[in-house]
């Protein structure tokens, strides 16, 4: 649980420092909502740099009043997402009670959601995946299983939700062998990489997913001892990426 | 409209200054809310492309070649149009995506009547608990609902008889769905194996009129919808040996095979001074689950099950010791063909039951045969956003045939008193119809109600059932449900008692639960219940009715990352009225404390510490008669005694061994650890004076491995 814990916060954090996929091509627009994943990414940052939660969570407020005055459902999955980054950053405090508390909101929100979309479905999914290691590990097999099955919901309203994939690849590499895990790690990172780097970005809409989905793949192969399609999967990535702190960091590992 | 055609205004006012080239436009969707993030884009540049705003409006440069505008958005179907230079601002329409509920969506979501449930019992749930010993009908013994007290797996929920409550597979129900009730502690009770199934649905009161055929609850198994790989699983234990193969045939569709042999001598050995009264006991069975999807928004379900039991028991039964001796044949199946259309589904249920089972004690030879044959079809449909509804027709036939030598006096069945033959054959069949509503207002509140009638007035006459709930979520934390009907549902037939009466039941419950998110899990619940229809087998006559007034309170917790515990109290009042009389029930004033305490380590082991108490059961004392030959009499009136307080410490063990996709589970189980005489009932000499007591089981020692490969 702890390697889960660590490579949670160390495959997340490193998003701001690279330029995320999903960059726009279109015009600027003072929308709140307009290149919110950066805008979240950015805020992130501030919050760690002065070691205070403010700049998250103020932009967690302007979300939650959007969500009030518009009604418009993509201020929730926004404001989930954004609480997920606000779980990151109190784990890097060192405040897991907080960080706990700030997922498990984000996974409520998602879920209060009566018309949810297959990104919403994704986010779930992955937000409950990254809840284990707060909750007994008791609950830890029951609520792998809804994560999957959210992820594949998504995937069932959306065959090409890039995030969905992910979700599953990554549900598939923790989940031990003699349950089946593993198996199918490959095929999701792969699908996962193939759809987040061809797909048309929208600066409203999620486009995450892709940079992640290297890294895991390089994790599981470097697990798998596979050296020749790590390598090659390392070259890929930095290609893909080229900016990715996190990717370079792992370049510089693996020399 | 108006609202839309001032926003139109304005913003055409605004753009008069803009170029001539640029389209401007607004994307709505059919409720005319401004829909933002839409792509907006011409067919051939998609790369030149713009997104509408929080209002929804976009402007893009009109495009140098004749070409078709796209405006595409996540959960809304695609639209394109040609627009007209100069007819701007344009007004775009977007329609949402009418998703087809694919198989993982209708497996994904719960049944219509999901408030009546009290809980959902996953695949791990089950393995997880200690007092389940992998059985799921034994997973409901640590909730509080379940009043059983007779340490049979057959559920009894809410003080009412196991027989008024139905056990369903995939919406199919199945009688008295277990095997050997007087054998504790040995493998699996119920007839189910736990790998085969997903979840099952617990409704403790009320169970839902989608099914019918209920006066008190109901346990909706539904089996696995898939298999993310296939496997062999060996199993051997003290008593049992069995072999499971879950075969993928592709990525959808599987079938899981097994075949067990249970054998006494190993267990019998171990235990011998402590379950003094089993004798023997031998069974083979084999179950065949079979999941197809042929279409992405069709599945079938097959579980068939075949089961040859026996066992010897030496009992004392009204005065008299002596040998029992039980046979049975059984074979059922179920079958759920289900179809999934836009916004509902359609599903056909069948099923067939069949056994003959042989029982013998002293100058009692009860042979029974039994043919059940149910079908049913329900359909589902989405109205909007907040109706739904299910509506459906049942047809269900039942036959037994009994061959019977039975005591001509009820109180004398020794071997050589005297006994008379006695050949009787019994149908009956009902159709019936329902209709169910679901209506969620909004995220707090959801209002359920269901009415079923019958079709056929031969027999028994028309009967309607009905039943209404609502569930209030009364903060994040805390949700009440209200829920209460009127229900009918068909006794089981026995030598005995060769009737099949229709049963009624007044059901009110009120359910409070607080779930922080610390997981503490907080159940309060009140229920009345008011039965008809029972039979007294001592007194030969119905019961007038039976009144049952329950309290139940639940707290269950992780204490640490490995340790958890759960602790629930339930008081139960039962009364029973008859000939203008009224007695205790066998439950009257019944205070049921049951405990757990679990420790889970995935590296180390799994403990479980389960204790359940009561303050004693009543029964009937009865007094020898004044002279030989006559009937015992009893004094006052039934129910008379109350036997000493139950108590019973369980333990169970088990260590994981994983080893690649390889594992290995050892495990070993203690039933009533401290050994403790709970008594079960009088004991009686052939001329009923009082000799002791009947007890239920010993202390008994269980342990066994599981290999999966």
């Amino acid at each position: 649980m702890k390697q889960l814990l660590t490579t949670s916060i160390l495959c997340f954090t490193y998003l701001f420092f690279s330029q995320s996929a999903g960059a726009s091509p279109a015009s600027p627009n003072d929308s709140l909502l307009y290149g919110i994943e950066q805008t979240i990414d950015r805020k992130f940052v501030s919050s760690l740099a002065r070691g205070q939660v403010q700049p998250l969570a103020e932009l967690i407020t302007q979300l939650e009043q959007g969500r009030q005055q518009t009604g418009q459902p993509l201020y929730r999955y926004w404001e989930a997402y954004a609480l997920f980054w606000q779980a990151i950053y109190h784990m890097q405090q060192e405040d897991n009670k907080a960080a706990e508390k700030a997922t498990d909101a984000a996974i409520d929100l998602l879920k209060q959601n009566n018309k949810k979309t297959a990104e919403d479905y994704a986010l779930l999914g992955f937000l409950q995946g990254f809840s284990i290691p707060f909750k007994a590990s008791l609950r830890a097999p029951f609520i792998s299983a809804q994560a999957s099955k959210n992820a594949r919901i998504a995937l069932e309203m959306q065959p090409d939700n890039a995030r969905a994939y992910y979700v599953l690849g990554n549900n598939d590499y923790y989940t031990p062998a003699q349950f089946g895990g593993g198996e199918k790690v490959e095929e999701y990172l792969r699908k996962a990489i193939e759809l987040a780097t061809t797909q048309p970005p929208n600066p409203y809409l999620p486009a995450w997913g892709g940079e992640q989905a290297y890294e895991m793949l390089i994790r599981f192969y470097e697990r798998e001892g596979e050296a020749q399609k790590l390598e090659q999967t390392l070259a890929a990535a930095l290609r893909a990426y080229p900016d990715s702190y996190r990717l370079n960091e792992l370049v510089g590992n693996f020399n | 409209m108006l609202r839309l055609c001032f926003v139109l205004l304005l913003w055409a006012t605004a753009g008069i200054l803009m170029a001539q080239d640029t389209l401007r436009g607004l994307v709505l969707n059919q409720q005319q809310e401004p829909l933002m993030a839409a792509h907006v884009y011409w067919q051939a540049q998609p790369q030149l492309g713009t997104f509408t705003d929080a209002q929804g409006r976009f402007t893009l440069p009109y495009s140098t070649v004749a070409d078709s505008l796209r405006i595409s958005l996540l959960g809304y179907e695609e639209a394109g149009l040609r627009p007209q230079p100069g007819a701007q601002p344009l007004a775009i329409f977007l329609s949402a995506t009418e998703y087809e509920l694919s198989a993982l969506l209708v497996e994904g979501k719960d049944p219509i009547s999901d408030a009546f449930l009290l809980t959902k019992q996953e695949q791990l749930d089950i393995y997880l608990n200690p007092v389940a010993v992998a059985d799921p009908l034994r997973a409901l013994i640590n909730l509080p609902a379940s009043t059983n007290t007779s340490e049979s797996a057959n559920p009894e929920l809410r003080g009412s008889s196991a027989d008024r409550s139905r056990v369903l597979v995939n919406g199919v129900p199945v009688y008295r769905p277990v095997r050997n009730t007087q054998i504790n502690g040995i493998g699996n009770f119920s007839l189910f194996n736990t790998e085969l199934l997903q979840h099952q649905y617990v409704y403790p009161t009320n169970a839902p009129l989608t099914r019918g055929n209920s006066t008190a609850g109901a346990v909706a198994i539904e089996t696995v919808q898939e298999l993310p790989q296939s496997y062999t699983q060996l199993s051997l234990g003290l008593a049992n040996a069995g072999v499971l193969r879950g075969q993928r045939l592709d990525q959808r569709n599987f079938f899981q095979a097994y075949a067990n042999r249970q054998f006494s001598g190993g267990f019998l050995t171990l235990n011998q001074n402590k379950i003094r009264e089993l004798e023997s006991f031998q069974s083979q069975d084999a179950g065949f689950n079979l999941h197809l999807e042929p279409l992405p928004d069709v599945q079938v379900d097959l579980f068939a099950y075949g089961i040859d039991e026996s066992y010897g028991l030496r009992l004392n039964i009204l005065g008299q010791t002596g040998p029992l001796t039980s046979q049975r044949q059984r074979y059922f199946h179920t079958l759920r063909f289900r179809k999934s259309y836009r916004k509902g589904s359609l599903s056909l249920h069948h099923g067939f039951d069949g056994s003959e089972t042989d029982f013998t004690f002293g100058n009692t030879d009860s042979r029974q045969q039994q043919r059940n044959l149910y079908t049913a079809f329900d359909w589902r449909r989405q109205l909007n956003e907040r109706w739904e509804m299910q509506t459906g027709i049942v047809h269900e036939r039942q036959a037994y045939v009994f061959r019977d030598s039975l005591p001509v006096d009820w109180f004398r069945n020794g071997v050589d008193d005297p006994a008379f033959a006695e050949t009787d054959s019994l149908r009956m069949q009902r159709l019936e119809t329902y209709r169910y509503l679901r209506y969620q207002p909004d995220e707090d509140w959801l209002l359920q109600a269901g009415l079923r009638m019958s079709l056929l007035k031969r027999d028994f006459g028309r009967y309607l059932s009905g039943q209404l709930s609502a569930r209030h979520q009364l903060t994040r934390e805390q949700a009440l449900l209200l829920s209460g009907g009127y229900y009918h549902s068909f006794s089981l037939p026995t030598s005995f008692d060769k009737q099949i009466r229709l049963l009624n039941s007044w059901q009110l419950a009120l359910d409070y639960d607080y779930l922080s998110t610390e997981d503490l899990h907080l159940h309060l619940a009140a229920y009345y219940k008011r039965e008809s229809g029972q039979y007294d087998r001592l007194q030969n006559q119905l019961e007038d009715h039976r009144k049952i007034l329950g309290l139940e309170a639940l707290i269950e917790q992780p204490l640490t990352t490995y340790w958890s515990y759960s602790l629930s109290a339930t008081w139960l009042q039962q009364r029973v009225f008859g000939a203008g009389q009224e007695w205790s029930g066998t439950q009257d004033q019944l205070f049921l404390v049951k405990a757990l305490l679990q420790y889970r380590h995935p590296d180390w082991f799994d403990f479980g510490l389960n204790y359940i108490t009561h303050n004693g059961l009543w029964t009937t004392r009865l007094l020898p008669a004044d002279e030989p030959g006559l009937a015992p009499s009893f004094p006052g009136l039934p129910n008379n005694f109350r036997l000493r307080p139950y108590g019973s410490l369980n333990v169970s063990l088990s260590r994981y061994f994983p080893w690649g996709k390889r594992s290995l589970v050892l495990f070993l189980n203690v039933n009533n650890l401290l050994d403790q005489g709970n008594e079960a009932d009088i004991r009686y000499t052939p001329d009923f004076h009082e000799s002791g007591r009947e007890y239920f089981q010993r202390r008994s020692i269980y342990f066994g491995l599981v290999w999966k490969m």
